[in-house]
């Protein structure tokens, strides 16, 4: 057992303790109660984790593992990228923003993948289902209209006041869907209850919320956790399984009256309502891809150049508009794989692919513990949520994901929790 | 000895950057919260003296927060529209034209429109109506106070409709 330095442990305690307080962060007073206070804990506790851990360096306190240049040279370059991407920005000063998103999302990740090491996984267990009982919890509680402490204009969507301490339905499923597949990559690892408990509680209230982006993430996740189990049993599951997934989606009466209109405005030709409006914004970004493919319009751009480039949608590609609901503005383009090829170009969001493929090659190390088991299941839900959610962009999910993503790299073959 | 210098410019240094990247927008949206409310009550009492009061002091707590969160579009809104509070449209103008440098929404080219239609701008004022609701429909169009510039707003996005289900085939 190597002895760990006082600097590595700090890293550690650092980062357990973003892992505790980012979902649960909110702001009472504030004009953003959710989604801000947990995006500046992340970009604070990113700045202080890596000046420790520079500090470290500097100090040869901590040294940085050979195994882990991979994942640095990833990272360097595609933060490197994103700079020549923000020079070049059509609007700079909102690039700079995004690339202080990314630079702190891609070194949290890096000193995770470091200072995990010190922590159990039994202790990043600990620290992500506290939280995530109390979202999941409070959720259920909303859900099943018991108590809300949120108070709502009349007339919200009884799905919209689902929101736990996230502040939308949404973000609350992508960061559950996580968590739920963690504990059960930890159930199938170490056969103990408690997991079991945990991922019925946080997959209960992921249903709850309604999201089916993540439960389709999820499930998706699943079938490749299965597949890696047992190869045999998993293809043959990963056939049956949607259409259980589906039938169980008909079935649930709040998701089944989601599916069923969702058929009829298919049938009806109504593109722009099966897509929950987010049509335009697909092809807005493809559009900019295409206009700006090397380097993007720029980090953060895709709000600034929305509005101009719907106009055009309207102009060159009407028939896709027909029956679109009307007024929609869209900050993100609720598609995080096409974001990144509209903002960086096709190097930046390549670079990103190679960032979640180095995780996903975890797997391929010869090891029992639930980093080989979560690995590949792991890309595969980031990877699928990104084809349909802004979940990368959100405080909480993104945690979640880097924090299993570097305690992935981070645990060694002993760490069977 | 190079070392420990190195370590604590790092140290100061990412105290300086949570200071400029964390605290002060955390404490502007604070502000913001307070104000925003503020902001709704005094609209109610529009002209009122508690109203321009109200405003007055909304634009001294916010005003620091503007400068240094030049990017956040709802600040700019908020301040401008205590701005219009006080009857400064130009002000309150120039604050939504530098905004929509940031962002481009409906609301900013509504609330853009109908300062420039205080400010007697009636063609600018038009082209943002017409800008928002080409994008966002005329759901707000009640609230244009010249009756000329809302029945023109209301014919020019009329107009974009039609063309827009003709080239769609649906007309």
């Amino acid at each position: 057992m190597r002895w760990h330095s006082a600097w590595e442990r700090a890293l550690a305690a650092l980062i357990l303790l973003g892992t505790l307080a980012t979902p649960l962060v909110i702001s009472w007073g504030g004009q953003d109660h959710f989604r801000l206070p947990k995006q500046l804990l992340l970009v604070a506790l990113a700045i202080i984790c890596t000046a420790v851990a520079a500090m470290g360096l500097v100090l040869r306190k901590l040294e940085w593992p050979l195994d882990l240049r991979l994942p640095l040279a990833i990272a360097a370059a595609g933060l490197g990228w994103g700079v020549v991407s923000g020079i070049a920005s059509t609007n700079r000063a909102l690039s700079i923003q995004a690339l202080l998103w990314g630079a702190s999302v891609a070194a949290l990740f890096l000193v995770m993948a470091f200072a995990l090491r010190v922590a159990s996984v039994t202790m990043l267990a600990v620290a992500l289902f506290i939280p995530g009982l109390i979202n999941a919890s409070l959720l259920l509680l909303q859900a099943f209209e018991i108590w809300n402490p949120w108070t709502f204009d009349a007339g919200m969507p009884r799905r919209l006041m689902r929101n736990a301490l996230l502040g939308n339905p949404n973000d609350v499923g992508a960061y559950l869907g996580v968590l739920t597949l963690f504990a059960i990559a930890l159930l199938l690892t170490t056969k103990r209850w408690p997991y079991a408990l945990v991922a019925a509680t946080t997959g209960a209230a992921l249903v709850a919320t309604e999201t089916l982006t993540a439960i389709v993430a999820l499930s998706a996740a699943l079938i490749v956790m299965l597949i890696i189990r047992m190869p045999r049993i998993g293809v043959a599951v990963g056939v049956i399984a949607p259409l259980l997934v589906l039938t169980a989606l008909l079935l649930y009466p709040a998701t089944g009256v989601r599916v069923r209109a969702l058929e009829r405005s298919a049938r009806a030709g109504m593109w722009g309502e099966v897509m929950s409006a987010r049509l335009p914004a697909f092809v807005a970004a493809w559009e900019m891809f295409r206009d700006h493919p090397l380097l993007g319009v720029g980090p953060g751009c895709f709000k600034f150049h929305y509005m101009s480039y719907y106009a055009e949608i309207e102009r060159r590609y009407p028939r896709l508009l027909v029956n679109a609901p009307k007024g929609t503005i869209f900050v993100q383009t609720h598609n995080d794989q096409l974001q990144l090829l509209a903002e960086i170009g096709l190097p930046g969001y390549l670079l990103v692919i190679a960032g979640i493929g180095v995780l996903a090659m975890r797997a391929f190390r010869r090891s029992r513990g639930v980093a080989r088991l979560l690995a590949i299941p792991l890309a595969t839900l980031v990877l699928v949520m990104m084809l349909a959610s802004f979940s990368m962009q959100l405080a909480a999910p993104v945690w979640t994901c880097i924090v299993l993503g570097g305690g992935c790299l981070a645990w060694s073959d002993s760490d069977v929790a | 000895m190079w070392r420990s210098i190195v370590a604590a410019a790092i140290a100061l240094a990412a105290l300086a950057a949570v200071h400029r990247v964390v605290v002060v927008p955390w404490r502007c949206n604070v502000l913001a919260g307070r104000v925003s409310a503020s902001t709704e009550r005094a609209w109610l009492d529009r002209g009122g003296d508690r109203a321009r009061a109200a405003a007055t002091n909304n634009i001294a707590i916010l005003g620091d927060c503007a400068d240094r969160c030049r990017t956040d579009v709802n600040l700019a809104m908020l301040l401008s529209s205590n701005f219009r509070l006080l009857n400064r449209n130009s002000v309150a103008a120039g604050l939504l034209e530098e905004a929509l440098r940031y962002e481009r929404r409906p609301k900013l080219y509504f609330e853009l429109g109908d300062t420039q239609l205080e400010l007697g701008l009636r063609e600018e004022a038009l082209k943002n109506f017409v800008r928002a609701g080409n994008f966002a429909g005329t759901y707000n169009f009640g609230e244009i106070a010249d009756p000329d510039v809302r029945e023109r707003a209301y014919a020019a996005v009329g107009r974009h409709e039609e063309e827009l289900l003709a080239r769609q085939g649906t007309r």
